[in-house]
């Protein structure tokens, strides 16, 4: 019985000229959003590559430069694009793309996209996430919205139950005829989606990734399926149900993702960056400073040196002091960047934690963070891109500040390395962060989805008992 | 017409709609309002407290230069401390002026490129403004949810009520068999259905001003200005926009059902799938500049230069016959500081050629991407907010133009001194030069206001073709 409404619903479903028109805007839309997210996927790869090769080109070539002249200069990290981005392309823009490297500082990433952009980029990006998330759920709404109002408007409500269906199969059949429709849409959009990823540069993890967002991209749209049938069936008329189910979109899609954005911080406030600035400043100062040799700690610190190689003078040392002052300098640096960047980072987990909350009122938020999670377009990605930066960034200097310590001579700041030495300095490879991690900070959304569907469906099963003729 | 509105009146103040409309207007404009002015006194906050530090460094600066001058101090200040050098006031690590971009009262109105713009950058000799220092952070996932603030509420939220106001003006007098009778008074149907959507417009209307000014009012917003009747000038055409449609979708003649899924159609068609097409399209037809070979160019026009150090500075040495150049080991700090100052005017010339390149074509990508707001009366509406409130993107270009400006000025002011190893005189130390903030931005205001119009004249026309088919009585 069940497999008979829903083959009668598919049917129904197929034959409505409505259905058939936002079906193919909804395809078209998603291939045309494809086509310009490869395009654009292309462009920045290469663009990237270039810049990597140049950039560590400027770097080899510097000629014959005192080593810690060179760590002054600096280089650049780029963030490559991922292949996932082709799908979602998360919070790329607005994150910086590259990262400067130089002796002392911890940089920020450089050049949101968003600010290069016209105001109304604000508005949001066609993306095949955003087609996804934002206008696959209307369509199902629209498929959905008179499953059950419209049978009773009909009166053919009547008729059905009294040829011995029970409720719940009724609903069931109703529910499976919604998904053959919109199965019928997704899956190829899916199988094109994947054909597009293969042609990319991507690691064998994306493919489960990719796997991963459709499923999730499934629960979701079951949460929509489950919520339109339970408004059908209990609203009055279909109309009712249309108007409910817009609005339960509507606050889900825009009201509670804004409202919880300025939420978020009043109850998280993030510092301002000229606070940021000072506090750090002022932890800096309690340290090491390599090129302030009057500074307290560098006098202690100069102290426990000479005495450990027991000599009176930094002269006497059998190695370059300002080398080892600077490198010395350089850790208690790192320290406090990372302490600072850390309490940052935990106030924007608890402002994001807080959207996650949100979810309550709000699958699409859920949906949302989910995808770029496995993306690998979001902030941990992107806080993992920062760190993997960091340490090669400790890595490069220290091994300037070796050169320093163990080839030249205190004092002698016309010293300068071979030109060799900056080819043969460690290169940045950046292995992006693994699914495995990625699903450590995923789980407890992923759960929450989960849990949303199970709800739903539990309560349009419950209702459909209540159903009155 | 009377009749028409006293009627309505009554039949209204019963309904409940019009109350939860008015609900929702109040408390969603004074959460709006509200979320602007913390934003806004943030940023006033932080204003202060660079002018405050400034002041402080200033004036230390001062009671150094005067006590020196008393010869009482001297004896306890490095020459890299001491404010009659040029250097210290003008180079080092404490020198330096904020040029800052003051937002207005009215700016709380719409976000728009505020929450990822630089409103302020110290400015001085060799401080890279608008490169190195990241002014503006603020959680990524936040600002791309967006703020709630005014220009959300109307430009989003507004027009589903009206929605939910006009739907059925026609269809449910249909629907409820009231058609017949109104059809038999002496009034002709389309002038029946103006007077009520006239009424429905000066409600709404009249309770969006009434929330916005006692939000205003509440959270001491000085609102009064020609801005804020420019203001309502915009929500009174982008009002107007909604009703013509609603009214050209009521006249089709179609069941309220199908009224209400037209309309949210429309909503759906102007506020969300035009602008975010558009948005793809604008890149993607016009790609932008890339930021990513800018980083390099410049590191190569920077590489370029300082391998013809040697010949920068003879040529220098060879235009200043006084000067000599001496060996790294006899320099003394100014002479260091005169070289390296010489070096990177150098530098600086090319990299700004690099960058001044970008510029253009990232302007040129711009201003190709503005036309695609004429699409939208949606995007239309949110630039023209953006105009008032000074937060479009091209408010900010101009003031990091300014500042390049006043850098250049700084420069120009400084650069003698430190050439000729000139001390500063107290005269000139009170000649500094401060920014000027005055931000000079041609307004598109009034051509989005008119192609707005032209939008409602549009459904308006639409309206009036409409009037010569027939509308059905009763209700199928």
């Amino acid at each position: 019985m069940i497999f008979h409404i829903a083959k009668k619903e598919f049917t129904e479903t197929l034959r409505e000229k409505r259905f058939q028109l936002s079906a193919l805007i909804v395809a078209i839309l998603m291939i045309i959003s494809i086509l310009v997210s490869k395009n654009y996927y292309e462009k920045i790869r290469t663009e990237h590559e270039l810049a990597i090769q140049t950039s560590r080109q400027q770097w080899e070539n510097q000629g014959e430069k005192n080593p810690h002249s060179a760590a002054h200069y600096g280089t650049y990290a780029f963030k490559p694009i991922q292949s996932l981005s082709l799908i979602d392309n998360g919070l790329e823009k607005y994150l910086g793309v590259s990262i400067f490297l130089e002796g002392h500082r911890q940089n920020d990433a450089q050049y949101k996209l968003i600010a290069d952009q016209n105001s109304f980029a604000r508005f949001g990006e066609m993306t095949p996430a955003f087609v996804m998330i934002y206008l696959l759920p209307l369509l199902i709404i629209l498929i959905a919205f008179s499953s059950l109002s419209g049978e009773k408007e009909r009166g053919t409500l009547k008729l059905l139950l009294s040829q011995g269906i029970s409720k719940t199969s009724l609903i069931l059949g109703k529910i499976a005829g919604i998904w053959l429709s919109v199965g019928l849409l997704i899956l190829p959009l899916f199988l094109l989606g994947l054909a597009f990823i293969l042609t990319t540069n991507y690691q064998s993890e994306d493919l489960s990734r990719y796997g991963l967002i459709f499923l999730i991209c499934l629960l979701y749209f079951g949460v929509f399926v489950n919520v339109s049938v339970l408004f059908s069936s209990f609203a009055k008329n279909s109309n009712a149900a249309l108007v409910g189910l817009i609005g339960f979109w509507i606050v889900s899609c825009l009201i509670i993702p804004k409202f919880t954005s300025n939420l978020s911080k009043y109850l998280y406030p993030t510092p301002s960056a000229m606070e940021y600035q000072a506090s750090l400043k002022d932890s800096l100062e309690k340290g090491l400073d390599g090129h302030n040799p009057y500074n307290e700690f560098a006098k202690v610190f100069e102290d426990s040196v000479l005495k450990a190689n027991k000599v009176d003078s930094i002269q006497k040392l059998p190695f370059n002091y300002s080398g080892l002052i600077m490198q010395a300098g350089e850790q208690h640096e790192r320290v406090v960047y990372d302490k600072h960047l850390q309490q940052l980072n935990d106030i924007y987990l608890a402002q994001l934690k807080m959207h996650q909350s949100s979810a309550v009122l709000s699958p699409t938020v859920l949906a949302k963070m989910l995808t770029m999670q496995f993306a690998k377009t979001d902030l941990q990605t992107h806080f993992h891109f920062a760190k993997k930066a960091e340490d090669y960034r400790i890595a490069l200097v220290s091994q300037l500040n070796g050169d320093l310590q163990n080839n030249s001579k205190f004092g002698d700041w016309d010293y300068a390395a071979k030109p060799d030495f900056f080819k043969n300095t460690v290169k940045f490879e950046y292995v992006p962060i693994s699914l495995g991690e990625t699903m450590q900070s995923a789980a407890s959304g992923l759960l929450f989805l989960i849990a949303w569907f199970a709800a739903s469906l539990i309560a349009v099963m419950m209702f459909a008992n209540k159903i009155t003729v | 017409m009377l009749h028409i509105l006293r009627f309505e009146l009554k039949q209204l103040l019963a309904t409940r709609l019009f109350w939860w409309v008015g609900a929702i207007l109040i408390t969603s404009i004074s959460f709006a309002v509200y979320n602007g002015k913390i934003a806004i006194e943030e940023k006033l906050h932080t204003i202060k407290e660079l002018k405050e530090e400034q002041e402080q460094r200033y004036s230390n600066f001062k009671l150094d230069f005067d006590s020196l001058e008393a010869g009482t101090k001297k004896a306890q200040l490095s020459w890299f401390q001491d404010p009659r050098q040029a250097l210290t006031v003008g180079m080092f690590r404490n020198s330096g002026k904020y040029a800052i971009l003051e937002p207005k009262p009215l700016s709380l109105i719409s976000t728009g490129q505020s929450d990822v713009e630089i409103f302020y950058t110290k400015v001085s000799y060799l401080s890279d403004i608008f490169q190195a220092n990241n002014v503006n952070f603020e959680n990524p996932f936040n600002i791309a949810a967006g703020q709630f603030d005014f220009a959300f509420v109307l430009i989003f939220l507004f027009p589903l009520l009206i929605i939910a106001l006009t739907y059925n003006i026609l269809s449910g007098e249909r629907e409820q068999g009231t058609l017949p009778l109104l059809m038999s008074q002496p009034v002709q149907i389309r002038y029946w259905l103006m007077a009520k959507l006239t009424f429905r417009f000066s409600f709404l209307l009249l309770a969006v001003l009434l929330s916005l000014c006692l939000a205003f009012t509440v959270f001491q917003v000085d609102f009064l200005s020609t801005d804020f009747f420019k203001l309502l000038f915009a929500i009174g055409i982008y009002t107007f926009f909604w009703f013509a449609l609603s009214f050209y979708i009521n006249l089709l003649g179609k069941s309220s059902a199908m009224n209400t899924l037209l309309l949210l159609a429309s909503w759906l068609l102007f506020v969300f799938l035009i602008p975010s097409m558009a948005n793809m399209l604008a890149t993607s037809i016009y790609p932008m500049p890339s930021r990513v070979e800018l980083v390099n160019a410049k590191r190569q026009a920077e590489q370029d230069s300082e391998r013809n150090k040697q010949a920068i500075l003879t040529k220098f040495y060879q235009a200043h016959p006084s000067l000599v150049q001496k060996s790294e080991k006899e320099q003394t700090g100014q002479d260091f500081y005169r070289e390296y100052v010489t070096l990177h005017e150098v530098i600086d010339e090319q990299v700004n050629k690099v960058q001044q390149s970008f510029d253009n074509q990232l302007e040129a990508q711009q201003s190709f991407a503005n036309n695609f707001q004429y699409l939208s009366p949606a995007i239309l509406m949110q630039n023209a907010l953006n105009e008032i409130a000074e937060t479009d993107s091209k408010y900010y270009k101009v003031f990091q133009k300014n500042a390049h400006a006043y850098q250049q000025n700084w420069k120009a002011f400084f650069k003698p001194k430190f050439i000729n190893d000139e001390k500063i005189t107290i005269k000139e130390f009170g000649q500094i030069p401060v920014y000027q903030s005055s931000i000079s931005v041609d307004s598109n205001f009034s051509i989005q206001l008119l192609s707005l119009t032209l939008f409602s004249l549009l459904f308006t026309v639409l309206v009036f073709l409409q009037k010569s088919k027939n509308v059905n009585i009763i209700s199928a």
